[in-house]
């Protein structure tokens, strides 16, 4: 007789989580509200952020004036030299910054991660923080004000070295001269994405790794550097990202006078010559996609790193 | 000369004195732990001796060599970390290869030693496993099997067991005395878990506040501790302050209560000690009516009420008041405590040879603290 | 106040708000001067340097020291507009984004943590759709031409909205800001949520007789309030360097303020950067100091943490 019993509300008990949907036996209208208090942040970002990109793509693929689907766009912006510049202007400019702002970034980051004085290391870590949100248009007139023309630096190597910068070529307004002016934030915006990252290394891999034999160089060979990796490499891409969607600080440097690919967007729909949205479009769906290459390695590598932090 | 040996090692931190002038030598072969409560430089002392740390004062050797101030990484030992510490981009396989690649072995031989050493921990299947695949237990006995590998003279433990459940602890205490034994490594473990220290060690340090409070092997400090502290890190035990009457004779007074315990020839009448009891020693019988204790027998006889009945498997402990200010506590096996009840009148007796006589330490009712800290 | 994202994207923001918020590492720490340190001083050179030209050139006119440059400034009718402006819509995007976030991420947490990798991603697809993109887009959507397929996606809400004629207008831009914002506001509350025991806290609170909103108001929010801070300071300071879509947009913010005077006269516009360098240190140094204040906050949480 008892042991009759006890199967069968063993058996109930097991049924009655299969038919809540997974919220512990709650069922499906408490679901559905839990969904329906979503509802005001994801109507506004419908609306705000969503159908941006949706329209976006749409208009990239219909002609602008008729209405009509069409892949004129697409095929206008391969076929134009400067477009292609553009792209390749702004890949360039951004792998370049990524690349030096990570490699030199990486190092003063991990120089701070092991300062003794925990006060130099906050000074220091504020201090990035600002200036990794200083940029845009400021930042440009900063710069101007360092290295333009008449700039302090610019002045004052013509006052001492009796070299005047600009004859010999260089230019704050050209390509290279936004690089210069790119690694201002790039820089410490490294040290912030590197320093939570160095932090997470435990000191417990260290010791065991020196307890086994290992020197300092072997311990980041083998074991430091492999795992800083993933964490290093999806830094990098934000880096990129980051670059490669910034406008201010280039318009500001020289209006529409350096051919990267938000200036040129801004310049077909914002512009005084002709306005055209099919080819701003096809522009802007280009952006994306790069975009969205970079921004998923950067979730690859992250959740690499989740993994193995056993998080 | 033992195999290893701390001469007067002392650790200063600013201010604090982690280690205070510890003497310490390890026999080859022996499963030496270091038990104390947090803060008490159980830690401290094995770190220096992985060279983690540098000893303020003192000397370390190893088989008659000086090591104080060698570095970490040329020294022949093997470290397991409470946290396991495993390298989290590496299989287990590669993590216990790590050691041996150092020490340019070739890789016929690694790869021989890996599949030993696993089959040694008992992970055979799991060489291809990254430490998030994982259990604790598991990851904790990876651990253990690359320090092996380096073929260490002496294996650091520390605290190994601490983040793993309670079921996984005991069995991989086990394995790890078991792997111990049968390759006669000399190991120094640190725990704060009383239990732990007493079931594998062959000796144990109990330890407070940077100093050893006995180095006894696990019988002798249980049954004879030396101090206060030591008998109540280790084990409980009920405690009763007084004088010592008559040293020749065994005569305890403590309150209103005269005891009989062994003759204390190290010790002066008149003289203020402590006697201690273990909860286990004390049986329980119903009170006959008689509200005067009676020294009649050898047996101690104290009479009280049970306050709380504590029922805990294999035995039931009891609660005893028996004075406005004192209870004392009786660990009886649960067939014989079935008819014992709160409130009820009982008599608690003892044996004289089961009272543990100690000199009443200044430092008592500091340490006391520190103990009941750790079990709360 | 040109700060953050007229660059585009708010990569650097989310990143302050990491860094700011996390619990501090105890590191080993090493000694040594090696190429970590030689790097660590270019760096501080690299960003220090500038900011020194600039202070110089601001008030150096080239034929002597100039500090009439700050007063023509002040006086300057358009700077009090636009700066005024730019405050009214940094405070809005501000409140705005901190009530839609805070609630809907503890929300999610307690009731559909499923529902996170969608947060997730909502809240990374502005690294993807940076302010130019963002600008274009809303500018097309808004624009009153009728487009079926928006209409239909959205419910009918685009179409109602374009009968109040809402392109280019500060609405709007408040609107597209907050979205700029969700990567720095969302991810430090998140951070915060989790950081603190919030599904036991919310369960004490609930077997006490405290409501939903109850809860969210007296026991969570005062417990995250790090996050809060540094999502608020983080987006305000954005909002008052924001030039991209305020261009696009042809509102007069301050940003657009200091490109006009920069274009101009780059002595006043160095001074003016100045200016937007000392508003920025304002921010960060606010979350700096209400961040680290909190009793029990970030520190404490960081132990349990890593007792785990």
């Amino acid at each position: 007789m008892q042991p009759q019993v006890e199967t069968a509300t063993a058996r109930n008990s097991a049924q009655a989580p299969d038919k809540a949907s997974g919220q512990g036996g709650r069922g499906w209208s408490y679901t559905l509200t839990s969904w329906l208090g979503l509802v005001p942040f994801l109507l506004f970002c419908l609306l705000f952020e969503i159908l941006p990109a949706i329209i976006i793509i749409q208009g990239s693929f219909t002609n602008n004036d008729t209405g009509v689907p069409t892949l004129d766009n697409y095929k206008h912006m391969f076929s134009q030299v400067s477009n292609l510049h553009a792209f390749e202007n702004s890949i360039s400019l951004s792998i370049v910054t990524a690349l030096l702002g990570g490699f030199i970034g990486g190092f003063a980051a991990y120089s701070v991660y092991n300062l003794r004085t925990g006060s130099l290391r906050n000074f220091l870590v504020g201090f990035s923080s600002i200036a990794a949100n200083f940029a845009g248009v400021p930042l440009a007139f900063a710069w101007v004000a360092t290295l333009g023309v008449t700039g302090f630096i610019t002045v004052a190597i013509h006052n001492v070295f009796h070299v005047n910068l600009y004859d010999l070529g260089f230019s704050l307004y050209s390509f290279w001269g936004l690089v210069i002016v790119y690694t201002y934030f790039q820089l410490p915006l490294m040290i912030l994405l590197t320093l939570p990252a160095l932090s997470a290394l435990r000191p417990e891999w260290r010791e065991a790794a020196t307890n086994l034999g290992a020197s300092n160089f072997t311990f980041w060979r083998r074991v430091g550097l492999p795992i800083l990796l993933p964490s290093l490499i999806a830094a990098t891409m934000l880096l990129f990202a980051n670059s490669f969607g910034a406008f201010a600080t280039a318009y500001a440097l020289a209006q529409g006078g350096i051919n990267i690919v938000p200036i040129l967007i801004n310049f077909v729909v914002n512009g005084n010559v002709i306005i055209d949205y099919g080819l701003g479009n096809a522009l802007a769906v280009g952006m994306i996609v790069i975009l969205l290459v970079a921004v998923s390695f950067y979730t690859v590598m992250l959740r690499r790193v989740n993994t193995w932090q056993g998080r | 000369m033992a195999f290893l040996e701390l001469e007067d090692i002392t650790k200063h931190f600013g201010q604090n004195t982690a280690v205070d002038h510890i003497n310490l030598s390890v026999e080859q072969g022996e499963f030496l732990t270091l038990l104390g409560p947090s803060g008490c430089g159980k830690t401290t002392i094995l770190r220096m001796v992985a060279g983690f740390e540098t000893p303020s004062e003192g000397n370390i050797l190893l088989d008659g060599d000086d090591i104080t101030n060698r570095a970490a990484s040329k020294r022949p030992m093997g470290m397991v970390f409470q946290s396991y510490a495993l390298f989290p981009h590496m299989t287990a396989e590669q993590n216990i290869a790590f050691g041996m690649g150092i020490q340019h072995k070739p890789k016929e031989v690694i790869k021989r030693r890996c599949a030993e050493l696993l089959e040694l921990v008992g992970l055979s299947d799991k060489g291809r496993s990254y430490a998030h695949q994982l259990s604790g237990g598991q990851q904790q006995r990876v651990a253990l099997a690359r320090a092996l590998a380096v073929e260490p003279k002496v294996l650091l433990l520390d605290e190994p067991l601490s983040a793993l459940d309670a079921k996984v602890r005991v069995s991989l205490r086990n394995e790890i005395r078991r792997i111990q034994q049968q390759l006669k490594m000399t190991a120094i473990y640190v725990t704060h878990d009383q239990e732990e220290a007493l079931a594998i060690s062959d000796r144990i340090a109990v330890m407070a506040k940077g100093r050893i409070e006995q180095l006894d092997n696990p019988e002798e400090i249980y049954s004879n501790p030396r101090t206060a502290f030591a008998a109540s890190f280790v084990g409980s035990s009920n405690q009763f302050q007084g004088t010592l009457k008559s040293v020749t004779e065994g005569i305890f007074q403590a309150d209103n209560h005269i005891l009989h315990v062994p003759i204390q020839l190290h010790f002066r009448d008149g003289e203020r000690a402590l006697v201690l009891v273990r909860p286990e020693e004390m049986s329980i019988q119903l009170a006959t009516g008689e509200s005067e204790e009676s020294v009649t027998g050898a047996d101690n006889q104290i009479p009280g009420v049970i306050e709380l009945r504590t029922f805990l498997g294999p035995f039931t402990r009891f609660h005893v008041r028996i004075n406005e200010t004192t209870t004392l506590t009786a660990d009886v096996p649960s067939q014989q405590a079935r008819d014992f009840f709160v409130a009820q009148n009982v008599i608690l007796s003892f044996p004289p040879n089961a009272c543990q006589v100690l000199p009443l330490d200044a430092r008592k009712d500091e340490l006391e603290k520190l103990a009941e800290a750790e079990t709360v | 106040m040109s700060i953050g994202p007229s660059i585009g994207s708010g990569i650097a923001q989310r990143a302050t708000a990491d860094v700011l918020t996390s619990p501090k590492g105890k590191p080993a720490v090493r000694r040594s001067f090696g190429i970590a340190q030689i790097a660590l001083l270019f760096v501080m050179l690299y960003l220090l340097i500038p900011l020194g030209a600039t202070l110089w050139f601001g008030i150096n006119t080239g034929i002597g020291f100039d500090f009439s440059s700050y007063q023509r400034i002040f006086s300057d009718p358009d700077f009090s507009q636009t700066f005024i402006t730019s405050l009214e819509l940094a405070a809005a995007t501000t409140i705005l984004a901190v009530v839609l976030v805070t609630p809907t991420a503890y929300w999610v947490q307690m009731r559909i943590p499923q529902a996170r990798p969608l947060l997730d991603f909502l809240t990374l697809a502005p690294f993807a759709i940076p302010a130019i993109v963002l600008g274009v887009g809303l500018v097309q959507e808004y624009s009153g031409t009728a487009n079926p397929l928006i209409s239909v996606l959205s419910l009918g809400l685009v179409p109602a909205l374009n009968n109040f004629n809402i392109v280019n207008t500060p609405p709007l831009l408040v609107c597209a800001y907050v979205i700029i914002a969700l990567p720095f506001v969302y991810r430090p509350i998140d951070n915060s949520l989790r950081a603190i025991n919030t599904s036991v806290l919310t369960e004490a609170a609930y077997s006490l007789g405290s409501g939903w909103w109850r809860t969210f108001l007296t026991v969570i929010m005062p417990n995250i309030w790090p996050g809060i801070i540094s999502a608020a300071l983080l987006t305000f300071s954005v909002v008052m360097g924001e030039f991209t879509i305020a261009q696009l947009f042809a509102i007069y913010t301050f940003p657009i303020f200091l490109n006009n005077v920069g274009q101009n006269d780059p002595h006043r516009a160095a001074s003016l950067s100045i200016l937007s360098f000392i508003i920025t240190l304002i921010c960060v140094l606010g979350i700096i100091l209400l961040v680290r204040r909190r009793p029990g906050g970030a520190e404490a949480t960081a132990e349990i943490g890593a007792a785990k």
